[in-house]
């Protein structure tokens, strides 16, 4: 949406955000529907999971061992 | 910005609701100045106390030797940035509204709650830093944490989004006070460019504590709730189509002014370096550098990390406000009054004091809280900016205008492997530390 006019006389208007009407966004400001699962998304998301499983992983054997190194 | 001509393509708009000026360039500057904001707020707010202490911490083990890497990160973080402004601007919605609704339950429910969880421990660092500068200051931390966060709950329950960016800017433009206490280091100019622009390393080359220090120095510019804080911001402001521009110049002018603010912090620890000064905080540097630098250094140091700290805290109380507010669908703006937005605010005010409340118990293991806020951080970082590269590539959702152009993704996957790389040598010299010896 426009939010700037001339007027006559060289006279520019400018609008706050705040003040000005709503604009129909991308999506149509509703609850969308879920993404299609294309094979990028579906590639980026299946090494974002084996990423947080290694590190859960990781976490785990770090604990696994303070622990066993604290018991002696 | 578009400048209508024609009166038929101009909305009609109460003239109460117009501000008038008759030249151009007065039009184009108050624009800006209506827009800009969330890009200044959520670039400098990430110099919060963590940020304080990493870059005054490299300055003190490395001298200028590290000051190219602002440089190479200031690309970095304005073209995330950049994203998530250009994704708020489209979709007026929230970061965590928009993985809960395109990515489904389980995404959006593990990406809010690693959010709060990285956030409030993060919080109990704001405060914790809070206690040690005013410890240093005279202050009591029993007066001085609960002060710091009743002030911060005033901040929001006013009602207005307004009072509180305004009052947010204001604190963001204290900062210019580290370009002061720089210049009182004498520092050498020509060195100081010399070392920004010419990468170079320590005289003790690469080893496990200057690659620690780096990956500390890009996890803590670019952090995980700024994604969610800027876009939040930007659906708060209700910004237009046509201000992507100005929000870009915002973000801009927030990334540049961040690392000048950052690289002054990085000087006045690097005088501690040239005095060979041990520390082990900003606080202690602050005592260790009166003699030198008398009673401005010393205060002025300690009252800009309980300012870094209270920009943060405000800035990551929000993002975690808004984002539960977006994903539980309660009403959650800062437009609204406490009891029009009763879920928003008690998440706010419930986080802030509960954190305070944390710093005040004694003997409480902060240096845990703070390695746990560094892993977490890192290991949310790859998945925060992999949603969000997802989704600017959503043409289903944003139409061909406003997904990326083939050269942004190129430029934003080399940043997502980038950060993979690093989150994953952080998360395993913080876990692993024997891994990585060199």
């Amino acid at each position: 949406m426009a939010h700037t006019q001339a007027f006559p006389r060289e006279m520019f208007s400018v609008v706050h955000p705040l003040k000005d009407q709503p604009e129909q966004k991308c999506g149509g400001g509703a609850a969308l529907a879920p993404m299609a699962m294309s094979r990028p998304v579906r590639i980026s998301l299946l090494v974002l999971r084996t990423y947080l499983l290694a590190m859960v992983a990781l976490v785990a054997w770090r604990m696994l061992a303070v622990t066993v190194l604290a018991h002696h | 910005m578009t400048v209508m001509e024609s009166p038929v393509r101009t909305p009609q708009r109460p003239a109460e609701t117009q501000t008038r000026v008759s030249r151009r360039w007065q039009q184009q500057l108050l624009l800006f100045l209506m827009v800009a904001g969330p890009g200044l707020i959520v670039m400098e707010a990430d110099n919060d106390a963590g940020a304080v202490s990493t870059y005054v911490q490299a300055g003190a083990q490395y001298g200028n030797h590290l000051l190219w890497i602002l440089l190479l990160l200031l690309p970095i973080t304005y073209f995330t940035q950049e994203m998530v402004a250009r994704l708020g601007i489209a979709t007026g919605q929230g970061h965590a509204a928009m993985i809960y609704q395109r990515f489904g339950k389980w995404w959006g429910r593990f990406s809010l709650i690693d959010l709060l969880f990285v956030n409030f421990l993060t919080l109990v660092t704001e405060f914790a830093a809070i206690s040690l500068a005013c410890t240093h200051l005279g202050i009591a931390p029993a007066i001085a944490v609960p002060v710091a966060a009743a002030g911060l709950v005033l901040l929001v329950a006013t009602g207005s989004y307004l009072r509180w960016e305004r009052t947010v800017i204001v604190l963001c433009l204290i900062d210019v006070l580290w370009f002061v206490l720089a210049a009182r280091t004498h520092a050498a100019l020509p060195a100081v460019v010399r070392s920004t622009l010419v990468p170079s390393l320590p005289h003790g080359g690469i080893t496990g504590d200057f690659i620690f220090l780096v990956i500390a120095i890009v996890g803590t510019t670019i952090a995980p709730w700024q994604l969610f804080f800027q876009q939040s911001c930007v659906a708060e402001k209700r910004l237009r189509f046509a201000d992507l521009k100005w929000a870009r110049l915002d973000t801009m002018l927030g990334a540049i002014f961040t690392m000048l603010v950052a690289g002054a912090m990085m000087l006045v620890g690097a005088w501690g370096f040239h005095h060979h000064l041990a520390f082990d905080d900003p606080a202690q540097l602050a005592d260790a550098l009166l003699p030198f630098g008398g009673e401005l250094m010393h205060r002025g140091i300690l009252l800009l990390m309980v300012n870094a700290s209270v920009l943060g805290a405000t800035a990551i109380s929000l993002a975690s406000s808004w984002a539960y507010g977006e994903v539980m669908g309660w009403p959650h703006s800062l437009h609204k009054k406490v009891w029009e937005a009763p879920g928003f605010y008690a998440a706010y005010i419930l986080t802030i004091g509960a954190a305070a409340g944390i710093v005040l118990i004694p003997r409480v293991p902060l240096q845990l809280v703070i390695v746990s806020v560094q892993v977490l951080a890192g290991l949310m970082l790859p998945s925060a900016i992999i949603f969000l590269q997802l989704l600017l590539n959503d043409r289903a959702l944003l139409g061909d205008r406003w997904v990326n152009r083939r050269w942004n993704n190129w430029v934003n996957w080399s940043i997502v492997v980038l950060l993979f790389a690093l989150s994953l040598t952080l998360a395993l010299q913080v876990l692993a530390p024997h891994a990585l010896h060199l």
